[in-house]
């Protein structure tokens, strides 16, 4: 069980944040001024936080010393674009600096990436009767080997992290392909299509209509497999 | 260093031609009184000579009727020896200004000066490199014969003099030279210091060291130029100064309003997106449409006060008379229905008198300096607007008993996107712009939006109001019944 402390001042914030990381099994926990934060840090264990810099009370450097001794990776989270705000926050040994506004899939993979860095994800992904080894890329279904390409590879990586969430073909391309989506989807749906044929789950990966591609898995499969250690 | 150098050589050329030229007339006045004495000298001799050897002669003709050179020769011979004088030697020419004997070389066969008459002594200077000469020369008559005698004296000491004078002069003239541009180039170097200085204060400043002073203390026309040019750059100091504050506070402005604009994006964003990307229960759906709606509200919120902050700082607006009762009656009229409903009661008092402002703005200030007081108080407290004629200014108070705000937040109160508690704020909308905007308006009415506060005990805040220029003003406004008093 993962748990993450999220520090920002901005109730929306905290709770958009908090709805879509339980969502995907983390256990959150919101602190809104730095003393808060501070106070949760000390009576708590956290795997990861994820911190604003512009707070009430302590701000997020201060808070960012404060957490250091602690080992606890952090993920700076603020509306501060500048780059050298960004570059004073990685030199205090922030993990990531992600700017607002930032689009959920991308945090999600960003915190995915950091507690890889820090041995706290499982290193496997667990859906149905699909493994991911994330570290050697390697993907198993009933104990047998799938040959993926590697964007085939990072998409069922972005399904299985996000099931039952409706992926827009603007989102795929951009996490996938890092380009910005121009309208042109072959590319995508052939890579959906070879997937699908691999996987044998064509009735998994479902075709939303004018909007993208979703992975359906029943909810009470869900949890439990991708958290096999709870 | 160029200037130095300039008043150096121009200085040193003066000097140096003026000295020359002062050297060259005292040495040749000073030659010529020697010639002059030196003339008059062998005029003597040549006279005396000339009448020894008319004697001689007249003698010789008396004894042998005639004379023949070799005769005359011993005549010339012993008058010289007569005159014992050294280095003098002489000739004698007949008539027709033949050579007929002469008492040393260099004299030539004829004589060479044409107009001599009788009695009449000409000379003249022969230079050569055996020695220069003084050439006299004249017309001795001895009975029915005419002779001419010449005699030729030693005058090479005279130049020798003046060669020695001019060397002497040559080396005091090099030694003046050197020591004037010696002295010349100090006085300028010290003369030309303030300019250097100025100059270097000046490249300083161009660098953006605005700090820098031309410390120059000389009470000539360099110094006073000095002084001007530090008064001069303690002017750009300050405006500098004034101008980096105000970049300062254009960039913060549009740092905050970026980070303003930004927090409710990421929020309409991320809501928006799980509200299409993923089948949410009721509760989970509606709170997310909600938050969705209230960030918008706030974007509306601070959009609309962006442009009132916009259209303040663009427009010019023009002040016109009213009455304090019928304007503030309106503020009361709109305030009092909303104070009621938050159980709050509001209480006036205010002085009749006859005020100059800006309709619309002055309710925008005064129902949001009443709905500042209404959001820190609560229900149950009052809230007092009054109204004063202080001295030349008409002064407007509005009193509150609510939480009141922290000293070290009263001077940031009126910055734009400041907020004393952030999420109270939020909470209610606020955009943090409320009271940058009430300034602007209170700084169009010639007056700023004053605060005193205590933690608890509730905050009070005023500002003032010009009176119209004639007294006709007070005398009317006890007149003036107003309908909503």
């Amino acid at each position: 069980m993962i748990k993450i402390l999220v520090v920002d001042d901005e109730l929306p914030i905290a709770n958009l944040i908090r709805m879509n990381l339980s969502r995907q099994g983390y256990v959150v926990t919101c602190a809104y001024d730095g003393q808060q934060a501070a106070d949760l840090l000390e009576a708590n264990a956290f795997d990861l936080v994820l911190l604003d810099i512009m707070l009430p009370k302590f701000d997020g450097y201060d808070l960012l010393s404060f957490i250091r001794p602690l080992g606890i990776p952090v993920i700076f989270l603020t509306a501060k674009a500048d780059v050298m705000d960004r570059v004073k926050g990685l030199k205090l040994g922030a993990e990531d600096y992600i700017v607002k506004p930032f689009e959920i899939v991308e945090l999600l993979a960003r915190i995915e990436v950091v507690l890889r860095r820090y041995n706290k994800s499982q290193g496997t992904l667990q859906i149905l009767d699909v493994s991911i080894d994330l570290d050697a890329r390697d993907v198993y279904q009933n104990g047998q080997r799938v040959d993926l390409t590697r964007k085939e590879f990072d998409l069922l990586v972005l399904f299985c992290q996000n099931p039952n969430t409706a992926l827009f073909r603007e989102t795929l391309f951009e996490r996938i392909w890092e380009t910005d989506y121009i309208g042109e989807s072959r590319t995508l749906d052939s890579h959906i299509q070879r997937l699908r044929r691999k996987l044998n789950w064509a009735d998994r990966i479902k075709t939303v209509h004018k909007i993208g591609y979703r992975l359906e898995i029943p909810e009470d499969e869900l949890h439990p497999l991708e958290q096999p250690e709870e | 260093m160029r200037f130095a150098l300039k008043i150096s050589v121009c200085t040193v050329l003066i000097v140096a031609v003026l000295f020359a030229a002062f050297g060259h007339a005292l040495i040749g006045r000073s030659f010529s009184a020697a010639l002059s004495f030196r003339v008059r000298e062998a005029e003597a001799a040549y006279s005396a000579m000339a009448s020894s050897l008319e004697a001689e002669i007249s003698v010789l003709n008396m004894y042998y009727q005639s004379t023949s050179p070799r005769m005359l020769q011993e005549v010339l011979d012993r008058s010289v020896g007569a005159a014992n004088l050294r280095g003098v030697s002489c000739a004698l020419y007949d008539d027709g200004r033949r050579l007929l004997a002469s008492t040393g070389t260099g004299f030539g066969e004829r004589l060479s000066y044409s107009e001599l008459t009788e009695r009449r002594f000409v000379y003249s200077l022969i230079r050569s490199d055996e020695g220069s000469l003084l050439d006299t020369a004249g017309c001795v008559p001895i009975g029915m014969d005419r002779y001419y005698l010449s005699v030729r004296f030693p005058a090479e000491d005279l130049f020798a003099a003046r060669r020695s004078q001019v060397a002497a002069f040559v080396s005091l003239h090099l030694i003046t030279v050197v020591v004037c541009i010696g002295a010349m180039l100090l006085i300028s170097y010290f003369v030309s210091r303030p300019v250097r200085v100025l100059t270097r204060a000046t490249k300083l400043i161009e660098e953006g060291q605005y700090d820098v002073r031309a410390n120059v203390n000389s009470l000539d026309e360099i110094g006073d130029l000095a002084m001007s040019f530090n008064t001069m750059a303690e002017a750009i100091e300050q405006k500098v100064t004034t101008l980096e504050g105000y970049a300062k506070q254009q960039k913060d402005f549009v740092a905050s309003f970026s980070h303003e604009l930004k927090t409710p994006m990421t929020s309409i964003i991320g809501y928006a997106d799980m509200l299409r990307s993923a089948e949410l229960d009721e509760e989970d759906a509606f709170m997310a449409s909600n938050f969705i709606f209230s960030e918008g509200k706030r974007l509306e919120a601070l959009s609309l006060k962006l442009m009132d902050l916009v259209v303040l700082d663009k427009n010019e607006f023009e002040l016109t008379r009213g009455y304090a009762r019928r304007v503030l009656g309106h503020v009361i009229a709109v305030v009092t229905p909303m104070l009621e409903h938050h159980g709050l009661t509001l209480e006036t008092s205010i002085e009749q008198y006859q005020i100059l402002y800006e309709k619309d703005l002055l309710l925008t200030l005064i129902t949001n300096l009443i709905d500042n007081a209404r959001k820190a108080s609560e229900a149950g407290k009052s809230i007092e607007l009054t109204g004063r004629k202080q001295q030349n200014r008409y002064r407007i108070t509005v009193t509150d008993h609510g939480i009141g705000i922290p000293a070290e937040e009263l001077s940031r109160i009126t910055e734009a996107f400041f907020m004393v508690d952030k999420s109270r704020s939020r909470a209610q909308h606020g955009a943090g712009l409320g009271l940058a905007i009430g300034n602007r308006i209170a700084q169009l009415h010639g007056s700023e939006l004053h605060f005193e506060s205590e933690v608890g005990k509730g905050t009070s805040v005023w500002f003032d109001l010009p009176l119209p220029k004639d007294k006709r003003g007070k005398e009317a406004s006890h007149e003036e019944v107003d309908p909503q008093d």
